[in-house]
C-alpha cells in the first residue's frame, strides 16, 4: 500500500470519528429494564422462548385452552405455586419475585424451573368441585380457605379459571390426578396392572427430564419419540413327565423368554 | 493460504452476525408443549403411534384384528379403573393408567364376553373353576403358567398354541423302563424300574409374533408334539422288517384261529392320514382317532369322554380298550367312514383287553402311572415282526397262544418306542 493511500484512509477515519455524535452499543436495548413491581411474572418468557410459545398455539388441548378459558401462562407450570393436593415428595420451590411491596430472593430457582408433571397431577381429589360456577367470583369465597389456594398467589378469576374451570360445561373442577401408576396420594391408586409402569419408573430414574416427564410427554404431546423395543419372540418350555408309584403328571419346570429381537418405532414422524 | 484465511474470516463474520441477530432460544425437545386434547369421549391418544408393529401383527391375524386396542387393553370387565375423561368429567386410573395387559381368560373365561358388539367365546374347560377336568391334556400347562412371568396369568399357555409365538419345548421322560414279564400261570408284569431322564427337544418355530393369532385349523398338534407323532408314525421298518410296527398302525385283515379280522380300516391307522376316506391331516388324526374323537351321543361311551376338555383328552389305550363291553358304535371311525366299537385286534366282537387268561398283564399295567399304560401297548406293537415259526405275532405269543418263557423287557419311550427282550431289539 502506498503512503498516499494510507494517509487517505487515516484522514477518512478521522473525519468519521470526528463527525459521530453517538456511541453504538453492541447489544441494543440492554438498558431498557422491565418493571417488576407488578404482581406475577413481568418478564416475557416468549422473548427468548418463542418456539415454545408457537408450540402452545399448535393444538388446543390440556394447558392450551381446550376448556375455553385460554392457554396457561408460563408461570403456572414453570414458577409453579404451592399445590395443596399433591404428593408431597414433590417439593415446592421459592422463585425470585418482586411486587410493589415485597422482594423475595429465589432459593431453589430464580426465574423458572422445569416442572414435574406429577407436581400438579399427583393429588387425590378429582372431578367437579362446583357445578355451574365457572363464572363465579372465585376469590370472594376462597380467600377464606385455610390454607388459601396456592398460598394466595392467584386472586383473580382469570387465573383460577384457566386451570380449574370449563367454559363449555360451566363447571369448576379439581386438577385430575394421573392415577394408575401408584404415584398419586390416592391409596387405591396401585398401578399394579399398568402396562406402561416400567416406562414411567424408568423415566423417573432417567435424568433427561424431571421425574416421569419423559413418559408423560411421550404420550400426551406431539413430541417425536423414537422407541427401541426389545421383545421376546420365543419361549423355552421344559416339561417333565413326573411320576409316582401309581400316578404320572406333566410338570412344567421352566418357561423362559428367549430369542429377543430389537425393533424401532418412531412416533411423530 | 490467502484464500483459506479469507474463508475463515467470512465464516467467523457470518457466525457472529447470526449470533448477534438471534433472539430465540431453541427448546431441547421440540413439540413437548403440544398437548394432545384428551377431552373427547374414549381414548384420544393413539396407541398405534408407538405400536405400529403390533398393528401390523394384528393385520396378519386370524382373530382380534377387528377389535380396537382399547377393546382388549382397556377392557373394563375385570374391574380395573383406567384413567379416563371427557369434557364433563375425569376419572383417575387406579390399577392402570392408559392400558393393561389382559389375561386371555378375562374375555374368554366364564360364559364369554361381548366386546364392542363382538362375542369372545369361552375357552372350554379352561373357563371352569380350577381349569376343568384333569383329563384335559393341557391343563397342567395352563395351570402352571400362573407361576411364570413371561406374560400375565395363564397367557403363556394360550400364546403357545394360539399365536405365532415360537416355543422351544423340552419334553423330559424316563428314557426307558424295564419290566419283568412272567408267564407262569397268568401273565404278570413286575419289577418295573425307570431309566434316566431323557429330554426330547421339539421346536415350534414361528414368526414370533404374539399378536398374530392362528385360525383354529392352523393349530397343529405335531408342531408341539412331534415326538409323539414320530412315535405314532414310524414309516421305517423295525429291526425285523415289519412295516406294521408303528404303535398305532395295525392294519388287520384275514383270519386267525378261526376269527375273522375283516376290518381293514382300524381307527388308528396312521397310513390313512391325508387320504379320503381318512384323516385330513396329522392333527385330525391325533384328535379324531384318539384325543378328541367324534362321539355317538346315543351310545354308551367311556366315562372319560363325559368331561369337557379344551383341545385334547389325556388318555391311554385302556380308556377305550378295556373289559367294558358296552361301547358299541361309540366312536366315528374316519377311515371306515362309520361308527366303530373299540375292540382288541380291531375286530368287532367284544374283546377289549387281552383275553382272560392274561388279564394279569393289563391289571398290572393299570396299577402303574398313566404314561406306562400306553407305553406298554406302544412298545409291544413296535416290536411286532420278530421272525418266528408262528409269524409276526410270535414275538409275544411264542407258544402259539400262551407265552411260556419269562423274560426281561426294556421299552423305550417317545420318540423311539423300541423294545428289547433280554437286550435284543424285537
Amino acid at each position: 500500500m502506498s503512503v498516499r493511500n494510507l494517509l487517505l484512509i487515516l484522514a477518512i477515519a478521522f473525519v468519521i470519528s470526528f463527525m459521530m455524535a453517538q456511541t453504538a452499543s453492541i447489544f441494543a436495548g440492554q438498558h431498557v429494564w422491565y418493571n417488576l413491581s407488578a404482581n406475577g411474572s413481568d418478564v416475557p418468557c416468549e422473548k427468548c422462548h418463542a418456539d415454545v410459545a408457537d408450540e402452545m398455539n399448535v393444538l388446543t388441548g390440556p394447558h392450551t385452552g381446550e376448556t375455553g378459558y385460554g392457554q396457561f401462562k408460563c408461570e403456572y407450570c414453570h414458577r409453579f405455586p404451592p399445590v395443596q393436593h399433591r404428593n408431597t415428595t414433590f417439593e415446592s420451590y421459592t422463585y425470585a419475585s418482586v411486587n410493589s411491596s415485597d422482594v423475595i430472593p429465589g432459593k431453589e430457582s430464580h426465574a423458572a424451573s422445569t416442572v414435574p408433571c406429577m407436581y400438579c397431577h399427583s393429588g387425590d381429589r378429582y372431578g367437579v368441585r362446583h357445578s355451574n360456577c365457572a363464572t363465579c367470583d372465585c376469590w370472594s369465597c376462597h380467600h377464606a380457605d385455610t390454607p388459601q389456594p396456592h398460598e394466595g398467589r392467584y386472586t383473580n378469576n382469570e387465573d383460577c379459571r384457566r386451570c380449574h374451570a370449563n367454559a363449555h360445561t360451566g363447571d369448576v373442577y379439581y386438577i385430575p390426578p394421573a392415577g394408575g401408576f401408584n404415584l398419586t396420594t390416592n391409596a387405591s391408586d396401585t398401578g399394579k396392572n399398568a402396562s406402561h409402569i416400567s416406562f414411567v419408573m424408568s423415566a423417573i430414574e432417567n435424568e433427561t427430564m424431571e421425574d416421569a416427564n419423559e413418559a408423560c410427554i411421550a404420550c400426551h404431546t406431539r413430541m417425536s419419540v423414537e422407541i427401541w423395543f426389545n421383545v421376546t419372540t420365543e419361549a423355552k418350555i421344559t416339561v417333565n413327565n413326573s411320576y409316582t408309584q401309581s400316578y404320572s403328571y406333566w410338570d412344567v419346570e421352566e418357561i423362559t423368554p428367549s430369542n429377543y429381537t430389537n425393533y424401532k418405532e418412531v412416533k411423530g414422524e | 493460504m490467502r484464500q483459506t484465511i479469507a474463508l475463515a474470516f467470512i465464516f467467523v463474520g457470518v457466525a457472529s452476525l447470526i449470533l448477534f441477530t438471534s433472539t430465540d432460544v431453541f427448546t431441547l425437545f421440540a413439540r413437548q408443549h403440544t398437548f394432545v386434547n384428551i377431552s373427547f369421549a374414549g381414548n384420544d391418544i393413539s396407541c398405534v403411534d408407538c405400536h405400529h408393529r403390533i398393528q401390523n401383527e394384528l393385520n396378519n391375524s386370524a382373530f382380534h384384528k377387528n377389535l380396537s386396542c382399547e377393546d382388549c387393553h382397556r377392557f373394563t370387565g375385570t374391574g380395573i379403573t383406567f384413567a379416563s375423561g371427557d369434557e364433563a368429567s375425569a376419572t383417575p386410573g387406579k390399577e392402570a393408567h392408559a392400558a393393561y395387559t389382559p389375561r386371555c381368560l378375562d374375555c374368554h373365561g366364564g360364559s364369554g364376553t361381548w366386546i364392542d358388539g363382538k362375542f369372545a367365546p369361552p375357552a372350554p374347560a379352561f373357563n371352569e373353576t380350577g381349569y376343568g377336568s384333569d383329563v384335559s391334556a393341557h391343563k397342567p400347562l395352563v395351570k402352571q403358567s400362573l407361576d411364570y412371568n413371561l406374560s400375565f396369568g395363564e397367557n403363556e399357555a394360550c400364546l403357545a398354541c394360539h399365536t405365532n409365538y415360537s416355543i422351544k419345548f423340552g419334553f423330559k421322560r424316563p428314557e426307558y423302563f424295564d419290566f419283568y414279564f412272567s408267564v407262569s400261570g397268568s401273565w404278570d408284569v413286575s419289577s418295573i424300574t425307570y431309566g434316566d431322564t431323557n429330554t426330547t427337544p421339539v421346536n415350534k418355530s414361528e414368526s414370533g409374533a404374539k399378536h398374530e393369532f392362528k385360525a383354529i385349523n392352523q393349530i397343529k398338534c405335531e408342531d408341539c408334539h412331534l415326538d409323539v407323532w414320530n412315535a405314532a408314525n414310524h414309516p421305517e421298518s423295525n429291526a425285523y422288517g415289519s412295516t406294521k410296527a408303528s404303535h398305532v398302525c395295525w392294519k388287520w385283515g384275514g383270519s386267525f384261529k378261526g376269527r375273522s379280522y375283516s376290518n381293514d380300516d382300524p381307527m388308528h391307522n396312521v397310513s390313512k392320514v391325508g387320504m379320503t376316506p381318512g384323516y385330513e391331516n396329522i392333527t385330525d388324526y391325533c384328535l379324531s382317532s384318539c384325543h378328541k374323537p367324534k362321539i355317538n351321543s346315543s351310545a354308551t361311551i367311556p366315562p372319560v369322554f363325559e368331561n369337557t376338555v379344551h383341545a385334547a383328552y389325556r388318555l391311554s389305550c385302556y380308556h377305550c380298550h378295556n373289559d367294558t363291553s358296552t361301547y358299541t358304535n361309540a366312536f366315528w371311525n374316519k377311515p371306515k367312514n362309520g361308527w366303530d366299537t373299540p375292540g382288541f385286534h380291531g375286530d368287532q366282537t367284544v374283546e377289549h383287553k387281552h383275553y382272560p387268561g392274561i388279564y394279569g398283564l393289563d391289571d398290572n399295567i393299570l396299577s402303574e402311572p398313566l404314561f406306562l399304560h400306553a407305553e406298554t401297548c406302544i412298545s409291544c406293537k413296535r416290536g411286532m415282526g420278530v421272525p418266528s415259526k408262528h409269524g409276526s405275532c410270535g414275538s409275544c405269543h411264542r407258544d402259539y397262544e400262551h407265552p411260556s418263557v419269562s423274560e426281561d423287557f426294556q421299552a423305550y419311550t417317545e420318540p423311539n418306542n423300541t423294545i428289547y427282550m433280554d437286550s435284543t431289539e424285537i
